[in-house]
């Protein structure tokens, strides 16, 4: 029977290759797009993830949402050390970040004050390499209260290193506070939204600054690759017990819901797309059986009088589909695999469309270079749902195949 | 003669053609559909960054332009105003201050990005009274000297500091002579926008207010233009460039104008690449349906074949043949685009009308890209480009479509085709 189908594709060549064209072709570029867009949601979220400081978040609880120094994870060394213990946690970083107006003579500008471990902070991402002037939070260098700012801020207010800045933000008291720093650096990430925000302390500068005794306001955690960020949150809570009320934590999507929200939108309306596009095809596919099919009524009423029953007849012209289906998703995979394979080694740059900085959901994506990402799983369910299409396209033109009389369809000459 | 038979020959089909115009059909609603919504989200991030706050032109004086603090401000000049609210195409204009400070209560104070606006001419120049969600505008006229000044603050400030309207707040921030000032603030209002940097750091109050605890007397950091038309926004810059050019050589304060593009250029990045990428998906699906139509036609004209030979023996010339057939693929591909339009055109309007339900998508029902926010609803912006960039391209695709298959018709042996040996 198959191997009827298969004689039976090949003797129209233009038209089965015409079909197979056009099927494949759509395969592979869904297939393209598919993991191009996975591979952007991706580094998007490892975006997030480093924006965020850690795949999980623990802050005094009513902190992410107020931003301010007043909620603070109070006893921190508990908190770490259960985190420590815990299956799945890789690192644990302890954080100070305040809201925070920075001033020299020439003006104020507002920033974001970390005060980190630079060895810890290095776990996740070290931006020693960015700063240009100076250095990022040597121990070696002997100023009680470093600070580090970004090249922006340093140009907007003609700062100099080893100038002193006065930092004014809001202790956990409440009170307003007002505390002198001296410049030991200045970053340059090449991303103009972070260099005029970002400024970094040491974690005791700026517990001393502002009063804050051994209080941090964050403790990022850093997870390993395969741990569920929403598992191990829960199993966090349960081991913080009634310390959990104090506290919360997040998981990095909890704390950039715009970004899942960007993301999901985006995969939602991929979709509707490709069943859109798939349906455009379907079609198609359906006109190229129903023709093949009254093509040769006689040839099936031939069939149909030696022997071969409706139900045969239905399965051969469903066969052809398969075969036809098969032949084009294999085409579809192929030339998607080499094109992935392209993306995924080269990579195509979007900065021939000139110079951008994406902002998703409040995540600065810098990474302008399209990457491309294999997903296994989702191409073999591409693959599946492309072949269930052209098997539906076909079954009316079978239906209609399996109807014939044979004495009559051997007669038509239509 | 032509375009009836091709037509008959249409009908004689029925399936078929229905299938091919199904295809097509379903392909340009797609497009259509598409095309109104990439215009609509660029619109709304348009409108997002530039009408809530920006304006579509800026004049601020040279230093502030490359660096945006306190003390590059330049004097307040009412005749020029007047002058650029003259230029054809310019809306409305608000002059502004800026300061950053720290605006709080006894337990807690965050910094803030404060504005100082004249409330009639901002609302006026902007849509910011739109985004009121609770309480009221900056009352016009100027708040007596006994009662605290009036602000607006953006909504996530808000729920920041945990306040609402009618709360006192204070305000505290380095003046321009060097001083640190601080007032008693009342709120009068919380606006929401969509505006990720108005929502989150903004405090307004009267520019009149701001002047005088930043020690600005007079002076103002910005003048945000209202332009109708946001297209028109970098010629009308260049105007008013040419203008203040020519009205005040030698004058102190150095202006410069800029154009929304100029300001926010990755904004106008995004815009266009969003239009590429329709482009691109128009391109790809008219190559599928193209693929499809091309294989109906050819084997169509293949099946006929013996039917052309005897209306060529019967005087129908190669040439007209070859228009029949072309015809034949141009009507299959207009009508069944034609009806693909009504229905991409009606389910955009509904979703001009209604908004396309965002949480369909995804339980956060809200998206945000390049700091605009739409939240719940998103809208298509219908316009003719949407009926005739599809139609364009399938009359061109079915030209091409058609030309093969028509030529390869005409080109028939008579006698052989009637006998039915090829």
């Amino acid at each position: 029977m198959w191997k009827v189908a298969w004689r039976n594709l090949w003797r129209n060549r233009t038209r089965t290759a015409l079909s197979i064209a056009a099927i494949g072709l759509t395969h592979a570029l869904l297939l393209v797009f598919m993991a191009i867009n996975e591979a952007g949601y991706q580094s998007a979220e490892q975006s997030a993830v480093k924006t965020a400081g850690g795949q999980l978040l623990v802050h005094g609880s009513g902190y992410w949402q107020s931003l301010s120094s007043r909620h603070t994870v109070d006893h921190p060394t508990a908190v770490i050390s259960t985190l420590e213990g815990m299956v799945g946690v890789e690192a644990v970083i302890g954080r100070v970040i305040l809201q925070g107006l920075v001033s020299s003579s020439h003006g104020s500008s507002m920033v974001r004050l970390a005060g980190i471990d630079r060895q810890q902070e290095a776990l996740q991402i070290d931006l020693g390499p960015y700063v240009t002037q100076g250095s990022f939070l040597d121990p070696a260098d002997q100023a009680a209260n470093p600070l580090v700012l970004g090249r922006g801020i340093i140009h907007d207010l003609e700062l100099e290193l080893g100038d002193r800045v006065v930092l004014t933000a809001t202790d956990p008291q409440g009170e307003v506070t007002r505390a002198l720093f001296r410049l030991t650096g200045i970053l340059e990430t090449g991303s103009d939204s972070y260099d005029e925000y970002a400024a970094y302390t040491t974690v005791e500068a700026a517990q001393r600054a502002f009063a804050m005794g051994e209080r941090l306001t964050q403790i990022g955690v850093l997870l390993d690759q395969n741990a569920q960020p929403d598992a191990i949150r829960n199993r966090l809570q349960r081991l913080l017990g009634e310390r959990a009320d104090t506290l919360e934590v997040l998981t990095w999507a909890e704390a950039y819901p715009d970004l899942v929200g960007y993301i999901e939108t985006d995969r939602g309306l991929g979709l509707v797309f490709a069943i859109v596009a798939f349906l455009v095809v379907g079609f198609g596919i359906a006109n190229t059986f129903l023709m093949s099919v009254m093509e040769r009524i006689r040839e099936l009423g031939l069939l149909g009088a030696l022997g071969l029953g409706p139900g045969k007849i239905l399965k051969l012209v469903i066969c052809e589909a398969s075969c036809l289906g098969l032949t084009a998703v294999s085409l579809g995979v192929s030339l998607g695999a080499a094109v992935n394979y392209y993306l995924c080694a080269v990579g195509l740059d979007l900065k021939m469309f000139g110079d951008i900085e994406w902002d998703a959901g409040g995540i600065i994506l810098s990474e302008t270079v399209i990457h491309s990402s294999f997903d296994a799983a989702s191409w073999i369910v591409a693959s599946l749902v492309v072949l269930a299409v052209v098997l539906a396209s076909s079954l009316y033109p079978a239906w209609r195949a399996r109807r014939l009389e044979p004495a009559q369809a051997m007669r038509c000459f239509q | 003669m032509i375009t009836r038979m091709a037509m008959k020959n249409l009908f004689r089909n029925r399936w078929r053609s229905a299938l091919v115009m199904a295809g097509v059909g379903m392909a340009t609603a797609l497009l259509c559909w598409l095309i109104s919504f990439i215009d609509g989200w660029a619109a709304g991030m348009i409108r997002g960054a530039t009408s809530v706050q920006v304006g579509q032109v800026q004049v601020h004086s040279m230093e502030y332009v490359d660096r945006p603090t306190l003390y590059h401000h330049f004097a307040q000049d009412t005749a020029l105003e007047r002058e650029i609210e003259q230029i054809p195409g310019v809306g409305a204009i608000a002059p502004r201050c800026y300061a950053a400070g720290l605006i709080g209560h006894e337990a807690d104070s965050i910094i803030a990005r404060i504005v100082g606006v004249d409330p009639e001419r901002e609302a006026l120049a902007t849509v910011i009274t739109a985004g009121i969600v609770q309480g009221r505008w900056l009352s016009l006229q100027p708040t007596p000297l006994s009662m605290p000044t009036e602000v607006v603050l953006g909504e996530l400030l808000a729920t920041q500091l945990g306040v609402s309207v009618g709360s006192e707040l204070v305000l505290f921030l380095q003046a321009a002579d060097g001083a640190l000032g601080n007032e008693l603030v009342r709120v009068t209002g919380i606006i929401r926008t969509g505006n990720n940097q108005v929502d989150r750091q903004t405090v307004y109050m009267p520019l009149s207010a701001l002047q005088y605890i930043a020690a600005l007397d007079g002076r103002l950091h910005e003048l945000a233009l209202h332009v109708e038309d946001s297209s028109k926004a970098r010629s009308i810059a260049e105007q008013i460039a040419g203008r203040l050019d020519l009205d005040r050589p030698g004058h102190p304060d150095e202006l410069v104008v800029q154009s929304w593009q100029e300001l926010m250029p990755e904004i106008a990045v995004m815009v266009e690449l969003l239009d590429r990428s329709a482009g691109l998906w128009l391109f790809i699906v008219y190559l599928i349906v193209a693929l499809g139509i091309f294989n109906a036609q050819r084997m169509s004209a293949l099946e006929r074949r013996r039917e052309f030979g005897v209306l060529m023996a019967l005087g129908l010339t190669p040439r007209q043949l070859g228009r029949v057939i072309i015809t034949e693929t141009m009507l299959l591909a207009v009508i069944g685009s034609l009806a693909g339009l009504v229905l991409g055109v009606a389910l955009s309007a509904f979703h001009a009308r209604f908004g396309l339900d965002l949480s369909a998508f995804s339980d956060q029902g809200t998206v945000s890209l390049m700091g605009i926010s739409f939240t719940g609803r998103m809208y298509t912006s219908p316009s003719m480009r949407m009926v005739m960039i599809p139609l364009v391209w399938v009359v061109v695709m079915s030209l091409v479509c058609g030309i093969g298959p028509g030529v390869r018709s005409s080109r028939l042996d008579i006698p052989q085709a009637i006998s039915g040996r090829s």
